[in-house]
């Protein structure tokens, strides 16, 4: 939807940008570059065996793999998208960062990751291999390698549109420099590239757009300053969390808090942390298990400030903008589209250089979601349909050259879909949609499958492909008959958004109802079998004894405080 | 969190890499000193931008410089220690 605006305020603005460029800006700009590539050509001395290429090695330091998860979340396209949504829905929008992070990330980290460490597994579709049988790792794996190359390719898409809009750019420039130089860094590094030109992202991001809230907040005169501006400028509550969602028509959002907290907060948000490859990939190559353990808490710590870089931006955007920006499929001579909120206050606020360093961060942003989902694409191929389905018994040095290999044509099918995207516009919307019927009912099957023994291969398996086709039948129902959306979402005020959250919250519980029902009738796998991939087998871990203060539990608890207490200060 | 230097690292166990924060110290000391340089001479330039009055890139620049210069300098790779001959050059733990 993001990008289906997009793709409308460029098609106007095509000859116009936002933004011009100094040579400082550039030399920003090149300087990174030049860095990526850099590192790329370093790490490649590192990346001597497949563990190293796709498992950087195993070797990753909890700070490390921690924020490598959170920035294979942070991409432009979500920075500017949720800016976007601040300045259309208000700090509702936060409950994508709040709500939607804290429980999960830190579920994943006490409870999950044992498993997935403990079982040595390389990927979430091969503890589902080793959880459910090789049926359910075929569905999960082949959807999941389709997907993220895809989803690269959208992000490429996304990207050149992006640059063509901000900075007047041409389209095929931008497509080509970019993927060349993703190409490159992967194919070298591997997971070690991804990981640390994440890391570099992280950075970049938060420097590139701290200057568009403390700036914003001076001239709006502080958080009172800002909200009576925007009481001023809009009717509605758009400072509020949890107050304006005791129905679906009181919020600009027309969310019911059940929906945020069942749907978003309980299922969208399991199923995407816990299971999303992309993301626990970075915990998986922690050093040891403690570090992986806490790599997704960690994270949480900065998901938790995240708003206030994306949402910030947005809340300011309404106060003190000199204009309003419209939805894009409005705009017109001289308007601007929500989707522009986020590079508006930084050519506002930032001046040359830093105005290069907030574009460099968008293009991080950008690139490290390509490389992100290409590594991914590649670990998925290699492991999960390359080794057991074509060729079981290759050498080491035979599945890295597979997986470098498969980095170049993950690159090369990403830019295939870009530019069939360009043709082909509605794909990217079915696209997005797509990645979405899968995300809930995997969390439902692997964590069904971690906590309840008498899960058995049968009941994962066909759980999870109810639980998909159930989520595609209620999207095409809604898309052909969109007065559907009343049923689906329990409200005649529900709007789209409530479809993604209900969709969801429906799918996962089918994927529960089928897995639970089919596990009843049919055989379980043997307890022996099940040694280190379920509740109450999981063998003693050689975690280290360490003080109480370097426990994940002890931090955990603390982003949960910090989580209490923004929800009460923002109520 | 982590309370020693190590855990600030790469870990390598079987080989010594340089830690991704040195590469993140390089690289922002690098922005910070054209940022700066760019803040200096916006006091006989002021750029076009809302609260310029506030230089935000010389501010921005000595943040930035000072952050990524204490990077990459406490991540910088050590020469060899004499006597310490058969350690290897890894990153400052």
């Amino acid at each position: 939807m993001i990008l289906a605006n997009m793709v409308a305020a460029v098609e106007w603005q095509s000859t116009g940008r936002l933004i011009t460029l100094s040579v400082p800006d550039l030399i920003i700009i090149v300087a990174y570059f030049a860095m990526v590539l850099g590192i790329g050509f370093y790490l490649k001395r590192y990346a001597t065996t497949s563990d190293d290429f796709f498992m950087a090695g195993r070797d990753m330091t909890a700070w490390v793999a921690g924020l490598s998860f959170l920035s294979a979340n942070l991409g432009a396209l979500e920075l500017m998208g949720w800016a976007a949504a601040a300045y259309q829905y208000g700090i509702l929008a936060t409950h994508f960062y709040w709500i939607a992070a804290f429980p999960s990330m830190v579920f994943l980290g006490l409870v999950m990751m044992p498993f997935y460490y403990a079982s040595n597994t390389h990927s979430v579709p091969g503890y589902l291999q080793l959880r459910y049988g090789e049926a359910t790792r075929a569905l999960s794996g082949v959807s999941f390698a389709v997907m993220t190359v895809l989803m690269s390719g959208i992000n490429m898409y996304a990207m050149a549109l992006v640059m063509q809009l901000v900075l007047g750019w041409n389209f095929h420039f931008s497509i080509w420099v970019s993927s060349l130089t993703v190409a490159i860094y992967v194919t070298l590094g591997g997971l070690y590239s991804a990981i640390f030109n994440e890391v570099l992202q992280f950075f970049l991001i938060w420097f590139g757009a701290l200057s568009i809230p403390i700036l914003g907040m001076i001239e709006a005169g502080g958080w009172n300053g800002l909200v009576a501006k925007i009481h001023e400028r809009v009717q509605g509550d758009y400072v509020h969390l949890w107050a304006p969602m005791s129905t679906f028509n009181g919020n600009p959002m027309g969310v019911h808090w059940t929906g945020i907290v069942f749907g978003l907060g309980g299922v969208i948000a399991f199923g995407y942390w816990t299971t999303d490859f992309l993301v626990v990939q970075r915990a998986m190559a922690a050093k040891d298990l403690r570090s992986a353990r806490l790599a997704p808490i960690i994270a949480s710590y900065f998901k938790m400030l995240v708003p206030a870089i994306v949402i910030l931006p947005g809340l300011l955007g309404i106060a003190v903008l000199p204009f309003k920006l419209v939805p894009a499929n409005t705009v017109g001579m001289g308007l601007h589209s929500y989707n522009e909120v986020l590079p508006l206050m930084l050519a506002r606020y930032c001046g040359p250089g830093l105005l290069g360093l907030g574009v460099t961060a968008l293009i991080a942003g950008f690139m490290s979601g390509m490389a992100g989902n290409v590594s991914a694409f590649a670990t998925v191929w290699t492991y999960d349909i390359y080794q057991p389905h074509i060729y079981k018994h290759g050498s080491d040095r035979h599945y890295l050259l597979v997986g470098r290999w498969c980095t170049i044509l993950g690159v090369i099918a990403s830019i295939g879909t870009a530019y069939l995207v360009t043709h082909f516009r509605s794909i990217m919307d079915y696209m997005q949609a797509l990645v979405s019927f899968f995300i809930a009912p995997l969390g439902a099957t692997v964590i069904i499958g971690m906590l309840w023994k008498r899960a058995t291969p049968k009941g994962g398996f066909w759980g999870l492909l109810a639980g998909t086709l159930s989520s595609v039948g209620m999207y095409a129902v809604v898309t052909i008959h969109p007065e559907a959306l009343r049923y689906v979402a329990l409200s005649a005020q529900a709007k789209p958004i409530a479809d993604d959250l209900y969709r969801a919250l429906w799918s996962c519980l089918i994927c529960i109802f089928v897995t639970v029902g089919v596990s009843l009738f049919t055989e379980p796998k043997p307890i022996a079998e099940l040694k280190n991939l379920v509740l109450g087998h999981l063998a003693a871990t050689d975690e280290e004894v360490v003080p109480l203060y370097k426990r994940p539990i002890f931090w955990a608890v603390g982003v949960a405080v910090l989580f209490a207490t923004l929800q009460i200060v923002f109520w | 969190m982590e309370d020693n230097d190590s855990t600030l690292h790469v870990h390598r166990a079987h080989h010594e890499m340089l830690p991704v924060w040195f590469f993140i110290g390089c690289l922002l000391l690098f922005y910070g000193l054209v940022i700066l340089f760019v803040g200096i001479r916006e006091f006989h330039h002021p750029p076009a931008v809302v609260l310029a009055g506030y230089h935000a890139s010389l501010w921005g620049g000595i943040f930035l410089t000072v952050f990524g210069g204490g990077f990459t300098i406490h991540f910088a790779p050590r020469r060899k220690r004499r006597g310490n001959e058969g350690a290897s050059a890894g990153p400052k733990r």
